[in-house]
């Protein structure tokens, strides 16, 4: 009888031409479009070069004296300056001496060396004058605006570098009367106030300005106070510009793709729906409610064997629609739902089974029409669905921090947080775990259902 | 009158429905609302990123640089909990984790400069790259000092005094408008086109449904009522409960929003609801013709609502759509919502346009006389298929 039951269940669900139609089409039209609105979701995640307008000023105002103050320090060491700041060559009395070692020369250095092009490209440099450079910056050409101001070498804190270099410092070789703490900022940066695209990149842009002075200022000071290390810290500097302080630990066994939670989301109400057929079973067995369900209740077959058949057929059929839609999104689309495929089926089936579950238990409950258990049960799914992220990406995690019990016992966060451990991480443990909170509470679900209609009894109808 | 009265008495016996259906979509916009305004806005300040840090060092140093990197960013300090953190970070609630080990110090001190701490970000991300320079800004910076003959002690002090004396980044505003935050209410309008949807067509549907059943529509036609004057009683239930609902929705709206609701800045934003409702009311007519069942109808609707809103920039703004989903977006009348409501609002610094909120509002209510004209040619055309 079980058999004969899934059967007649199956081919009712077969015959059911707009349902089926709807049931195929439903999560292949929204992953398409889904496909479609996140294909530049995460783009503006990867680093690219920053558009950047590099404008320097007051060479004109930098004293001789000064302009070769630095060239003089690194001279008296018998120190390269191409090393330190590439893109100059040459020695530096050379430099000194034939004014090729000009300011405009050292800011240009620098610039070129980071716009060079290549995987480790930071900036993408043009030089114009401020007008040109503001233009730019109205027009969102560039993110931002460096100027770098070379007045500031006019100032009597580095007139003192000058000083050392011309061999007139106390004799023990640090500078008096200089407040070593003094700060000189020589790039200067400005932003637009409209800019609408990620401000990240402006972010990063005030980083870079604000290391370089800080650097520059590193050695400022060292040449003030201890001119005797400064070889040290020059070498220092050097080191430091190789320097990989960082080691990056490996995120995990795949990808981090962040619109794939939208696709586990899909799947995860692709289940749920399944629910509309768990609840059509229970409706068309309760004889208050239905026709059919009078119908079935006179008749002499144990309630419980039909009623198992016919969410099997339920189950077979939903699970069916899952693997098209599997299909398509991983054959059609490309979304990477790791190569883990049979857990992924897996999930799939478990998570129908929970949907189907679900249904049948809302429409079990209680004495309310068909349309009430049918908008209850939307609204429960809805609610599930957008608690485990289909419409903002980080709600399961949100709620994790707030209440983890609600992502326990949430069906759709259980189903997204198993495909998402299985692209995640690379032991079971909390794929399985997942699985089993499913499969226990389509079983709660299931027992609540058959508690709810057995024996039921009917005065009249 | 009679049909009018037969499309509330239908509307009355799924009430409970109805009910349901509102109260968890209005529930839905409120929460989506209260969780927008992180993804909306956008200005320029040093952004603040949301940082993890475990110190397993505990030293001068490693203090020295989560002192440096909470004045920064949002800091929380864990404990060695990397399934947490990972999880955080692919929800990207977390940009970046960092754990300062042991012996951090020495290393510093001894001049060693590779690897010195462990970080955990999306690959390649601008987020990660962010925090790694400013890491290592601050760390060149100290051994600079170092390596010029200052105790740590005095590299700190010194590292944090150049710190807090470098210059502001400058902002410049090239237009004459103050900037603004945006009212909160703007969130709430941004999911009207979901919700509108949603309800109209899940809960408005069915009753067209029923009224067009066969043997009803045909105990209509062979009485002495002009069919005229059906379709004019059909159409004045549906305007009459599409404005009850939106009526209710701005209502329930107030005591949330407030008295921003009231300002006549959200009179415009009330007007574009309008016409998405006028909209939304057509589609619900729409689709009643093909004559769906409760599970039909609500699949439908969550294919138009979920996938307008996520085309047309209301659950991701438009501003990181691509611009090929932007341009066949403008083909669906909520993306002309949204840019109206962007535009209300400033989101992605839209400025106020008024000729242009106006072209919004006619494109949508074209959309909704062209749907509403549909609606006659497809009953026509199913009639004869019948």
């Amino acid at each position: 009888m079980f058999f004969h039951s899934m059967k007649y269940m199956f081919l009712t669900l077969m015959r059911s031409k707009s349902f089926l139609l709807w049931c195929f089409a439903f999560p292949l039209v929204l992953g398409t479009m889904f496909h479609f609105a996140f294909a530049g979701l995460g783009s503006d995640e990867s680093f690219e070069a920053i558009p950047v307008a590099v404008v320097i000023e007051g060479t004109s105002d930098v004293p001789p004296s000064s302009a070769a103050a630095i060239a003089g320090l690194l001279k008296t060491e018998n120190i390269d300056l191409s090393m330190y700041f590439p893109g100059i060559t040459g020695d530096a009395d050379s430099l000194a001496l034939t004014g090729s070692f000009s300011p405009e020369n050292l800011v240009r250095g620098l610039f070129d060396s980071l716009s060079e092009p290549g995987d480790n490209q930071f900036l993408e440099v043009t030089y114009a004058s401020s007008t040109e450079a503001c233009a730019l910056l109205e027009e969102k050409k560039v993110y931002g605006i460096i100027t770098a101001d070379f007045s500031a070498l006019s100032d009597p804190v580095n007139a003192r570098i000058a000083t050392a270099s011309d061999g007139t410092a106390a004799s023990d070789g640090t500078v008096t009367g200089a407040d070593s703490t003094a700060f000189t900022a020589l790039l200067h940066l400005s932003v637009s106030a409209e800019m609408d695209s990620d401000p990240l990149y402006q972010s990063i842009l005030s980083a870079f300005v604000e290391q370089f002075n800080l650097e520059y200022n590193a050695i400022l000071s060292a040449a003030m106070t201890h001119p005797e290390a400064l070889p040290e810290l020059l070498n220092a500097f050097s080191d430091s510009m190789n320097a990989g302080y960082l080691t990056q630990e490996s995120a995990s066994a795949g990808t981090l793709d962040e619109s794939l939670i939208y696709f586990f989301n899909l799947i995860a109400m692709t289940c749920l729906y399944a629910a509309m057929t768990g609840n059509n079973v229970a409706i068309y067995n309760q004889a208050n409610l239905s026709q059919l369900g009078a119908r079935r209740n006179i008749s002499p077959v144990p309630r419980l064997v039909s009623i198992l058949g016919q969410l099997a057929a339920s189950l077979l059929l939903e699970f069916l629609v899952l693997l098209v839609t599997l299909a398509y999104l991983i054959l059609v689309l490309g979304v990477n739902f790791g190569n883990e495929l049979g857990y992924v089926a897996l999930t799939a089936l478990c998570g129908c089974f929970a949907g189907i579950s679900l249904g049948f238990f809302v429409g079990s409950f209680g004495q309310l029409n068909e349309a009430t258990k049918f908008a209850i049960l939307m609204s429960v799914i809805m609610a599930g669905c957008f608690l485990s992220g289909l419409m903002v990406s980080d709600m399961r995690i949100r709620v994790e921090n707030v209440c983890p019990l609600i992502n326990r016992i949430n069906p759709s966060a259980l189903i997204s947080d198993a495909l998402y451990a299985l692209i995640v991480y690379p032991s079971h443990t909390r794929f399985f775990s997942n699985i089993i909170s499913l499969l226990a509470l389509s079983v709660l679900f299931c027992l609540g259902g058959f508690a709810l209609i057995r024996r039921k009894k009917y005065a009249s109808l | 009158m009679q049909v009018y009265k037969t499309f509330f008495k239908i509307a009355k016996k799924r009430w409970k429905s109805a009910t349901i259906y509102f109260i968890i979509y209005f529930t839905l916009t409120l929460m989506l609302s209260g969780n927008a305004k992180d993804t909306f806005t956008g200005y320029f300040q040093s952004t603040q990123l949301s940082v993890s840090l475990t110190d397993e060092d505990n030293s001068t140093a490693s203090e020295a640089l989560c002192a440096y990197l909470s004045s920064l960013h949002n800091v929380t300090r864990t404990d060695n909990e990397p399934e947490a953190v990972l999880d955080q970070i692919y929800y990207r609630t977390l940009d970046y984790a960092v754990t300062i080990p042991r012996g951090f110090e020495e290393r510093l001190l001894s001049g060693e400069t590779d690897g010195l701490l462990s970080s955990l970000a999306i690959p390649a991300s601008t987020r990660g790259a962010y925090v790694d320079q400013q890491i290592s800004q601050y760390l060149q910076a100290i051994q600079l000092h170092l390596a010029g003959g200052f105790t740590l002690a005095e590299a700190i002090e010194q590292t944090d005094a150049a710190l807090a004396s470098l210059p502001e980044t400058e902002v410049i505003s090239f237009r004459e408008e103050a900037t603004h935050t945006p009212d909160a209410f703007f969130y709430f309008f941004q999911f009207f086109p979901y919700i509108m949807i949603l309800i109209l067509c899940t809960g408005m549907a069915p009753i067209l449904v029923v009224l067009n059943k066969r043997d009803i529509r045909e105990r209509t036609a062979c009485s002495a009522l002009p069919g005229s004057t059906h379709t004019l009683a059909l159409a004045a239930g549906c305007t009459s409960y599409s404005f009850i609902i939106w009526i209710l929705l701005l209502l329930l709206g107030l005591p949330r929003y407030g008295n921003a609701m009231l300002q006549p800045d959200a009179l415009y934003a009330v007007v574009n609801s309008f016409a998405f409702l006028l909209f939304s009311a057509a589609l619900a007519l729409f689709i009643s013709c093909f004559a769906p069942d409760d599970n039909i109808a609500n699949m439908i609707a969550n294919v138009l609502g979920l996938s307008m809103s996520f085309l047309c920039g209301s659950f991701v703004p438009q501003s990181m759509l691509p611009d090929a989903v932007l341009s066949a977006a403008r083909f669906l009348p909520a993306y002309w919502y949204i840019r109206a409501n962007n535009m209300l609002a400033g989101f992605g610094r839209e400025v106020f346009d008024s000729g242009f909120y106006w072209q919004c509002i006619g494109i949508q209510m074209l959309f909704a006389a062209a749907v509403f004209a549909l609606v006659p040619v497809v009953t026509k055309q199913r009639r004869r298929q019948a």
